[in-house]
């Protein structure tokens, strides 16, 4: 099973890197005498209204279809982790200020806030992506100090200050590979909320300009063709949950697995 | 009457756990399971309840009720809810867990209580219940298990299991959880009702003190087979299997200071590994070839005395045990001239809310010296070995340590040359290591906090505590408890401390590995000087390792003095108790 995850993780991510050169039309190329039309062999998934290649579009479109996600989930990820393990660790007036400032955030309707930032400002994905990572990392350091907050406890964490060792050394030395699981496993779920909210963004016609390859975009624009060729909004969408799905259950196996290997 | 009868009871789940076992239970009779963790006895009374874990099967005949009986292996579910509580009741060894914090004492009675009760109201019967437990406040039945004590929530717990009147009654550890005064009192409960009732009762029990006090009936078991059984009090006197036999010897007596503290060598065998010959073999010293070329069926002796050994057991004191290994190393350890005061606490205090944990306590620890600190949970051992840690801020109070002030002013603050000073020996085996780090790299960051100048290596450190050097590339979860506690020790001594505090370093551990650890402590402080402040419960374990003793009771020294001295002349009412409450060593 994780195999299959892997491999599906991994045909998402070669996409992503080399699907521009492998398509094989131009996705921008239109063809307006042909249309929207169904499967054929020269368009595997068919074509939308103006006659682009559905199958290069959603190559062309990984890219940024999984750049963004990653990049959302590596920010989230390094700053939770840090400031989870901080405020866990230091306790006192630290922790609580940035606990109810975390509360503040969690407070916070976040699409709603997503699509007025981004409907204001403009100027694409770029300031999306950092509202998100802003946005998701105050439920990720929770979970980060709560745990941090268990692991002080034990025994071993009681030994290595015992021991006199510097505090930033047993925060990452000590207490850090004991969190890697929980670590991993929500970095994985915050690229999956990631790649849904930015497809969401998308499909309300926020954020990138109309006409670009984009999974969200395409299920948009080619929605009103379901009748014509349905293929050119369910296989985006399809793309959509198979990487997302995927993305959650690795991190269910991998938070198992690493969890049974050494740390508990 | 029987009520039970077992045969070929076989657990499976990916491994063999249990294999082959045969058990009787009479009513009115106790018989004890006894046997160290692994040794398959929770789960050989799992399966007698139809309580498996998943994936576990079992497989065998467990028959319930005399003469052709009912047979409990592959019975239905529904069957086994019939029978569960009605005929056979379950008490568990954890009086926090074991009750729903949700609901109330009397309502975990009521629940549990045959659907019409003879005469009276359901009220009048749930208080006529706690009484016959020892409860005589009919107002425990509206408290909440959070507003209970320990002692008072198995007692509860014990009605409950009681209200279906059932037959037999399979008791897992029920006092391993609770303190030795408590302990004593709800083992005394148990043999009271057992009589009354005319009950079968089941206990299990790592103890052997406590089997041999309660139990008519002892079957000794070990990686998951029956090895010995016999009348209990027989079966103390004239072990006939080397493995009980060993486990005698590894008793720690509350009574007289052993000159060394013999264990038995290696682990538990996984019990798939050893269906074809003795399981015990690799570690006994009698052991032949005949031991490995078939295996021992349980051979009668008479009397209803069964072995599952070939030969004749030595006598244990037979032979004079051998001196332990010095705890040896050139490297040299903090010294102080012998009979210095090292640790001189003054009025330490310290109270969470209302609850005082140290109400102004005094010791002193001279070089050189090993101090036993003794109490029950609640009276303030753990918070005093905190506050010398710096893990604690006390309230008031004074702590120097070799002529130097390191009392925690502060949260979390300590004197920079503290952790050179004092290290800590925690309890508890599963989490004193970092699981992430291998036990090599472990020791040499230790190893690193020490003064420069004769730093130990890691295989030093190793051969200090008996271990080979091929351990430092383990991760600790590939050691057993006992290793593991001694990595734990070496660790502490890798900065070459003054004093070493010793949080209850063998309360989680199994007797035969105790009695090596505590040799190893003994060896610690006779060979490299370090002085010792051992916290523990149990009064039989500070007997063997410290010349004097301080018995805390409600965050106040109630009594010290040489630990002897203290131990047979008890002079304070509360140690009188405590001792008093220790079952006898056989």
């Amino acid at each position: 099973m994780r195999a299959v995850l892997i491999t599906v993780l991994a045909l998402a991510g070669l996409a992503a890197l080399v699907g521009d050169a492998v398509a094989p039309h131009d996705p921008a190329a239109q063809n307006l005498v042909l249309g929207a039309v169904g499967p054929s062999a020269d368009h595997w998934l068919g074509t939308d209204e103006l006659g682009r290649d559905v199958l290069s579009r959603l190559l062309a479109g990984a890219g940024s279809a999984l750049f963004w996600p990653v990049l959302v989930a590596v920010g989230t990820t390094l700053l939770s982790t840090a400031l989870g393990l901080y405020a866990g660790y230091r306790g006192g007036w630290v922790d609580s200020l940035m606990m109810r400032v975390a509360d503040l955030a969690i407070a916070m309707p976040g699409m709603l806030v997503l699509i007025v930032l981004v409907g204001v400002i403009g100027g694409g994905y770029g300031w999306a992506v950092l509202a998100m990572a802003v946005l998701f990392t105050p439920g990720d350091i929770r979970v980060v100090r709560s745990l941090t907050l268990a692991q002080r406890q034990m025994a071993y964490a009681e030994a290595a200050y015992t021991l006199g060792l510097r505090p930033s050394r047993i925060m990452f030395r000590h207490l850090l590979p004991n969190l890697a699981p929980t670590v991993v496993a929500s970095a994985l779920l915050s690229f999956v909320a990631a790649l849904v909210s930015l497809a969401g963004l998308s499909f309300l016609g926020i954020g990138l300009p109309a006409g670009t390859p984009d999974w969200g975009l395409m299920i948009e624009e080619n929605r009103g063709l379901l009748d014509l060729n349905p293929l050119a909004s369910i296989a985006p969408a399809a793309l959509i949950t198979v990487v997302a799905s995927a993305a959650t259950l690795l991190g269910d196996r991998l938070f198992e697995t690493m969890s049974e290997g050494g740390a508990r | 009457m029987t009520l039970l009868t077992v045969t070929g009871l076989t657990i499976t789940g990916r491994h063999l756990l249990v294999d082959d076992v045969d058990l009787t239970v009479a009513a009115g009779e106790t018989l004890g399971l006894v046997g160290e963790s692994g040794s398959g006895k929770s789960l050989t009374a799992r399966a007698v309840a139809g309580l498996l874990p998943k994936g576990l099967t079992a497989t065998g005949s467990v028959l319930l009720g005399d003469g052709a009986g009912m047979q409990l292996i592959g019975a239905r579910e529904r069957v086994l809810r019939s029978v569960r509580g009605n005929r056979i009741s379950l008490l568990m060894q954890d009086p926090f867990t074991m009750l729903n914090p949700l609901r109330t004492a009397g309502l975990h009675i009521a629940e549990s209580l045959p659907k019409r009760p003879r005469g009276g109201t359901l009220r009048e019967e749930v208080v006529r219940r706690l009484a016959e437990v020892g409860i005589d406040d009919p107002a425990v039945a509206d408290r909440y298990p959070f507003q209970l004590s320990g002692g008072m929530r198995q007692r509860v717990a014990m009605a409950a299991a009681l209200a279906g009147d059932p037959e037999l009654l399979i008791a897992d550890e029920p006092t391993t959880a609770l303190d030795a005064t408590t302990q004593h009192e709800i083992l005394m409960l148990l043999r009271k009702l057992q009589e009354a009732r005319g009950m079968g009762v089941v206990l299990i029990t790592h103890d052997l003190r406590v089997a041999f006090e309660l139990c008519d009936r002892v079957s000794v078991m070990y990686a998951g087979r029956i090895v010995e059984r016999g009348p209990g009090a027989h079966v103390a006197k004239e072990p006939a299997h080397p493995y009980t036999s060993g486990l005698l010897a590894a008793l720690p007596s509350v009574t007289r200071t052993l000159p060394v503290l013999t264990g038995i060598p290696g682990n538990v065998p996984p019990a798939a590994e050893v269906t074809e010959v003795c399981a015990f073999a690799a570690r006994c010293g009698q052991a032949t070839a005949e031991c490995t070329k078939a295996r021992p069926v349980l051979r009668e002796l008479g009397a209803g005395r069964h072995t599952a050994c070939l030969h004749e057991v030595r006598p244990r004191n037979d032979h004079a045990p051998e001196p332990a290994p010095a705890v040896q190393t050139s490297r040299p350890f903090f010294t102080a001239e012998p009979g210095e005061p090292l640790l001189r606490i003054e009025d330490l205090r310290k109270a969470y809310g209302t609850h005082v944990a140290l109400g102004g306590v005094a010791l002193e620890v001279r070089a050189g010296e090993s101090v036993g600190v003794v109490g029950e949970s609640g009276s303030g051992k753990t918070t005093l070995s905190r506050c010398v840690l710096g893990l604690v801020t006390p309230d008031g109070g004074r702590i120097e340590l070799a002529g130097e002030d390191i009392t925690p002013r502060g949260r979390r603050t300590r004197a920079a040359r503290a952790h050179r000073l004092v290290q800590c020996v925690f309890q508890d085996p599963s989490t004193s290591l970092n699981p992430a780090l291998t036990v090599g790299s472990t020791l040499a960051e230790a190893a690193a906090q020490g003064p420069a100048e004769g730093r130990l290596s890691v295989a030093d450190l190793l051969d200090l505590v008996g271990l080979p050097a091929a351990y430092a590339v383990r991760k600790p979860r590939a050691l057993s408890g006992g290793e593991r506690q001694r990595v734990a020790i070496a660790r502490a001594l890798a900065v070459r401390p003054a004093l070493l505090i010793c949080d209850e370093p063998v309360a989680s551990l199994d007797v035969s590995v105790q009695a090596h650890v505590l040799e190893l402590l003994r060896g610690v402080s006779r060979d490299l000087g370090t002085s010792l402040l051992f916290i523990t419960h149990d009064l039989a374990v500070v007997r063997q390792i410290a010349e004097r003793m301080v018995v805390l009771f409600k965050g106040a020294v109630v009594e010290s003095g040489e630990t002897a001295g203290l131990l047979d002349r008890p002079r304070h009412d509360y140690t009188r108790r405590l001792v008093a409450s220790v079952p006898p060593t056989p």
